[in-house]
């Protein structure tokens, strides 16, 4: 390790301002019980915690139609009771112990995890077998449920400004991959949804077959796998799994909306594009087009946009990778008396001067360091490093690539970035969504 | 034991009856907090460092007092204004080169302000962490404060309060904060308003980054993969020569009791309802507050806590209802906070209440307790699994005055509260009868159903002045409507016409070109009472120089047309900008008002009555506000806003004993109040007009 790491240090010198540091990598181990539940375990005995996640590989994209937004509704449910935990019993057994427990949903995937004290292993484990192997929700629980989905939308979508805004990007870009819609789904499919649709997606997704448990922090792995096994073998294997089989039709020319919106007090603009998978072999210089696009204050869209032009608040160029078609976004919003359709401009210029020339390797070696830096305090805890190896595991389906990631970012060469800057970020590939102040609202202060 | 466990779940599994329960932990790992090192600068700066060899990152953080709440209400905004502008350019480098800088070695530099500290972080991987040292100690210590940035700023912040101020979220918490703390030095937002953001001028952040920024003011950690003797080093090289004189640490007033009220900021357009029920809380260094900790677990600190568990999971009215104290150094609030869609929205606040209620009344049953007390201390150890999170600990126990083994000896200090502590500290504390209630929403949907809690406030979101003492913006007071406005235009100048009639005529009073007067001023100070004799002098229109006779001192302050200055005996010293354009509001007000009243005359300030006898004078930003005596017709009270040298005051000076000089009608007493307390008594002696003052005679003497 101490070898390997002078070693880096001459090279770097030699290769210019390339960050000594390294992630120091992380000794993984993968199995499988004969249920087809996968395992990735990952000892750290640095600290007395432990943080343990179960993907189940099913998000808002598996949603049949007329029922968008189930997934999420569903991750709330499984905190509802179980064979041996009552209603809201799993967060107070998580809590007693000192421990911290949630869940979330996305597009591709529910992920529910706890992260404690690592004497309290078996009691996780048997938390998330229980409600693998069973569900027990009352009618009465499912709708009190739905209601507190309702307000998280609310909350998140309906209330805030611009709170619409990724519904309406989304809506747009994707004309057949489900996609399409958010994850949180509509208020209609909301009060649609019915008990019996709950325990339905129990039986066909929340099946060993379809999950993966990650677990990082303190234990024997040995102790822990058979903790595991005692957990979990005695859960059967589901079905095979229904996959997406959408397939998002290339795009062939540029659309542009406009949406007005009462929430909104200034003017915004994205400007959405169609990328390639997470993990495809160009995701990386699109992550590092991304890194020179918005990184920082010195980065190429905050000192054109906010600092030199002072026409935007915020600006950002941001890659979405998921599982499936991907998406590439310019974000802007107007500051105060600016022109937003010069903003989307300035935007769209910045990113064809980077598909025109080259980056300098000044700017190249700038985001390097930035993934470096971003992978090792991306290993500060537990959590953060069970996060990134449940992506590893399910969504690039190799939880190895942890360890080898990096190297895939490190190899990314200017010709590269310039090379998929003009094959994605293209006029044809183009979805670009305004958002306006709707004019007929209450104007709040400052305009 | 495994035996057993089996043969239960084949029970369960013939039954379907009996649940399992869940298994039993093994014996805990021990953990103890891990022990900074300590070592104080020659310079009085305080520096820990947090060994932590785990990951190839060295962070830092320092923190000074220089929070909101060093700044003056009106003033709201230039904190965070001045932490904000740290990194935007020093004496060395521009903005872009600091950005430049961080961003080539993938690293973070951060600084922001809070109530009470200013925070600037960074972190970098431990190849560069010297670099990340040297250029925190260069924007901590060298900030250009270029006006071009603070600018840039100013627009990005005016911006940024456009889009929180459509949103409910963040206009909940600032409006209970004002309804909690009233007008206390905590109550005013961090990020300023959009008025008070425009009050801030260059000169101000500079005096405020001096008055505070300070070695002698500040706090470091440094944590990560360094030896002390490293970080110890590190502190040294960048910040052993880091001079500047260190102002006291200020005691703040006590907030205000609690009492029952609602303020409703009310958006027409909104679905959902933000919600805050609170009142005073206890500062961080409060004795009760690990119990009073324990006791909102219970109450609203958790996901199982009775708040959440009734509103959310039992009621489905909320995706989330949570309490919590929000500890300063000198105060605090203690918050329920919760959202629901607007039908709903009296249901909810009075859950709350009834709960409160409730609570107060039980406040932990055993099951409650154990669990609370066991999370606590369960948790210890998952809060403290990084180095940073270390060093933010021990930079608490340091700002906020703890024992310094407070972190060291938490656990045991948890683990010995009993239940009977518990309850008493929420004895003690509670109040469920003098709730604060905050709602942000469709108003007219539940304004009517909260009048049961206490006085209702209702404001509309784009008329909110969080600074201003009545919560509205100014102007949406005054513009009642065209009509309205124009009565009370001609209301006012018929008041003036008859003040000027009263005391002497138009003619007179533009005939006088300067004013002399002698008399004697009674000063009451915090420090004790003051008989001093004074001469004033006043040459039309911007020149004015009193002079003040104390037994200790004589003090001279004078406006020489342009600038102000100030002398003590033979010495003489500039004042700063802000108090010259104060000094320029006394020479329009004095001898009862004659600058104001030529100033109407000429259609150079707005008048509007605002009563039968009394009047809103304004010119540009000053505004005075004059009463006059139902019979006479004199101006006998005037009161402004004004900044002292001790900060923003609302002035009140009351006049009396009016006689006739040269057919001029003058007060002879002077009653001064100042925020409401008396400061001065005065009675006049002698008065002579155009006596053929010089304008050099207010010039500022020349340096020797």
């Amino acid at each position: 390790m101490h070898t390997f790491t002078r070693w880096t240090v001459f090279v770097s010198l030699c290769a210019g301002a390339m960050a000594a540091d390294v992630p120091p990598p992380l000794k993984i181990q993968q199995s499988q019980l004969a249920n087809g539940l996968k395992i990735v375990l990952a000892e750290d005995r640095s600290r007395p915690v432990a943080n343990l996640q179960v993907w189940y590989h099913v998000g808002s994209k598996d949603e049949k139609t007329g029922r968008t937004g189930f997934a999420h509704l569903f991750e709330h449910m499984m905190f509802r009771g179980s064979a041996n935990v009552g209603p809201e019993e799993h967060m107070r057994l998580v809590r007693e112990a000192g421990g911290n427990v949630n869940a979330y949903t996305n597009f591709d995937m529910t992920v529910y995890w706890e992260t404690f004290p690592s004497n309290y292993l078996e009691r996780m484990l048997w938390l998330e077998a229980d409600r693998l192997a069973s569900l027990d929700v009352s009618e009465a629980n499912f709708k009190k449920e739905r209601e507190v989905v309702k307000e998280e939308r609310r909350l998140r979508f309906e209330n805030p400004p611009y709170g619409t805004l990724v519904e309406h990007v989304l809506k747009n870009t994707f004309t057949t991959y489900p996609y399409k819609h958010s994850p949180i789904g509509s208020m209609e499919d909301l009060n649609n949804a019915a008990i019996a649709d709950v325990k339905a997606f129990h039986d066909l997704y929340y099946v060993p077959n379809n999950a993966t448990l990650v677990l990082v922090g303190d234990f024997d792995s040995k102790e822990a796998l058979a903790l595991i096994e005692k957990q979990f073998a005695k859960i059967p294997q589901g079905k095979a799994i229904p996959r997406v089989t959408a397939v998002e039709p290339a795009q062939t020319a540029g659309r542009e909306v406009t949406v007005k919106d009462k929430k909104a007090p200034l003017d915004a603009v994205v400007t959405a594009y169609h990328l390639p998978p997470m993990g495809h072999a160009d995701s990386y210089a699109l992550d590092i087009a991304s890194s020179i696009l918005s990184s920082g204050q010195s980065s190429r869209l905050y000192k054109r946009l906010v600092y030199d032009e002072q026409s935007a608040v915020a600006a950002q160029g941001q890659s979405l990778f998921l599982e499936g078609p991907s998406i590439f976004f310019g974000f802007a919003i107007a500051n105060q008396g600016k022109n937003i359709k010069e903003i989307a401009t300035s935007l769209e210029f910045t990113f064809n001067e980077m598909s025109e020339k080259a980056v300098s390797s000044e700017e190249l070696t700038k985001a390097k360091n930035q993934t470096i830096a971003g992978f090792i305090t991306g290993r500060e805890g537990v959590q953060a490093k069970a996060d990134f190896l449940g992506r590893c595991a399910v969504l690039l389906g190799d939880p190895a690539r942890y360890n080898s990631e990096l190297a895939k970012y490190q190899a990314v060469t200017a010709a590269d970035v310039q090379r998929v800057v003009q094959q994605y970020l293209a006029k044809s590939n183009q979805t670009k969504v305004f958002i306006a102040p709707d004019t007929g609202a209450a104007k709040p202060e400052g305009k | 034991m495994r035996t057993l466990i089996l043969l239960t779940l084949s029970a369960l599994l013939a039954a379907g009856q009996t649940k399992q329960a869940p298994p039993a932990p093994t014996a805990p790992r021990p953990f103890e907090f891990p022990k900074a090192a300590f070592r104080t600068l020659a310079n009085g700066l305080r520096v820990y460092v947090v060994e932590d060899h785990r990951l190839p990152l060295v962070s830092a953080s320092l923190q000074v007092l220089a929070g909101n709440a060093n700044v003056a209400p009106e003033k709201s905004g230039l904190a965070s204004m001045t932490a904000g502008l740290l990194r935007e350019g020093t004496s060395s480098k521009s903005s872009q080169q600091i950005a430049k800088l961080i961003d080539n070695a993938g690293g973070s530099l951060s600084a922001s302000a809070g109530d009470d500290v200013a925070t600037i972080g960074m972190s970098f991987m431990k190849s560069y962490a010297g670099l990340g040292m040297e250029l925190m100690a260069d924007i901590a210590r060298n900030p250009a404060f270029a006006q071009e940035e603070i600018d840039r700023q100013m627009r990005q912040a005016q911006s940024n309060l456009a889009v929180q101020y459509a949103d409910a979220q963040y206009l909940a918490p600032l409006a209970a904060s004002r309804a909690i703390l009233g007008t206390h030095p905590y109550a005013y937002p961090g990020d300023g308003t959009p008025q008070t953001l425009g009050n801030i001028k260059r000169e101000e952040i500079v005096a405020f980054y001096k008055a505070n920024y300070a070695p002698g003011r500040g706090w470091m950690a440094i944590a990560g993969d360094v030896t002390a003797e490293e970080g110890f080093a590190l502190a040294e090289k960048y910040f052993g020569s880091w001079s500047g004189a260190a102002a006291a640490d200020v005691k703040l007033p006590a907030p205000p009791a609690a009492k029952p009220q609602v303020l409703i900021v009310d958006m027409a357009n909104a679905v959902q309802t933000q919600i805050v029920v609170g009142h005073l809380g206890v500062p961080r260094n409060h004795p009760d507050y690990i119990a009073l900790t324990m006791a909102n677990q219970i109450f609203g600190g958790s996901f199982n806590s009775r708040l959440n568990m009734k509103l959310r999971a039992n009621e489905g009215l909320t995706y989330g209802a949570s309490s919590g104290f929000e500890p300063n150094r000198q105060a605090g609030t203690f918050q329920c906070s919760t959202f629901t869609r607007t039908e709903k929205t009296a249901e909810a606040i009075r859950f709350i209440v009834d709960l409160l209620k409730e609570f107060k009344q039980n406040p932990a049953t055993e099951t409650e307790f154990n669990e609370a007390k066991a999370y606590m201390i369960g948790k210890f150890g998952l809060d403290n699994e990084t180095a940073g999170a270390v060093a933010t600990r021990t930079l608490v126990t340091a700002v906020y005055g703890l024992p310094e083994d407070y972190y060291v000896n938490y656990r045991r200090t948890v683990q010995a509260i009993t239940r009977q502590q518990v309850g008493e500290a929420v004895q003690r504390f509670l109040q469920p009868e003098r709730m604060a209630i905050v709602a942000v929403g469709n108003s007219k949907e539940f304004a009517k159903a909260l009048e049961s809690y206490g006085p209702v406030r209702v404001i509309k979101s784009d008329e909110i002045d969080f600074v201003a003492p009545g919560l509205v913006k100014e102007k949406a007071k005054v513009e009642l409507s065209a009509a309205a406005a124009a009565a009370a235009a001609a209301q006012g100048k018929g008041l003036v016409s008859a003040a000027v009639a009263a005391m002497g005529g138009l003619e007179k009073l533009k005939s006088i070109k300067d004013i002399s007067t002698k008399g004697k001023l009674k000063l009451t100070l915090p420090q004790g009472t003051y008989d001093a004799e004074t001469e004033t002098q006043i040459l039309y229109p911007d020149r004015y120089k009193t002079v003040m006779k104390l037994p200790m001192a004589t003090i001279t302050q004078a406006l020489d047309g342009a600038s102000a200055w100030m002398g003590q005996g033979a010495m003489t010293q500039d004042m700063p900008a802000q108090l010259t354009a104060e000094l320029a509001k006394g020479v329009s007000s004095a001898a009862g008002g004659i600058g104001l009243w030529l100033a109407a005359e000429a259609g150079k300030a707005e008048v509007h009555a605002t009563g039968a006898d009394s009047v809103l004078w304004k010119s540009g930003d000053v505004e005075v506000r004059v009463s006059f005596d139902e019979a006479t017709h004199l101006p006998v009270k005037m009161a402004m806003k004004t900044i002292g040298m001790t900060g923003p005051a609302e002035i009140e000076n009351v006049f009396s004993d009016f006689r006739e000089v040269d057919g001029l009608k003058m007060a002879f007493a002077t009653s001064v109040t100042q925020n409401g307390q008396k400061v001065g008594e005065g009675t006049t002696s002698e008065v002579k007009f155009n006596s053929g003052l010089k304008a050099e005679s207010f010039a500022k003497p020349k340096a020797q």
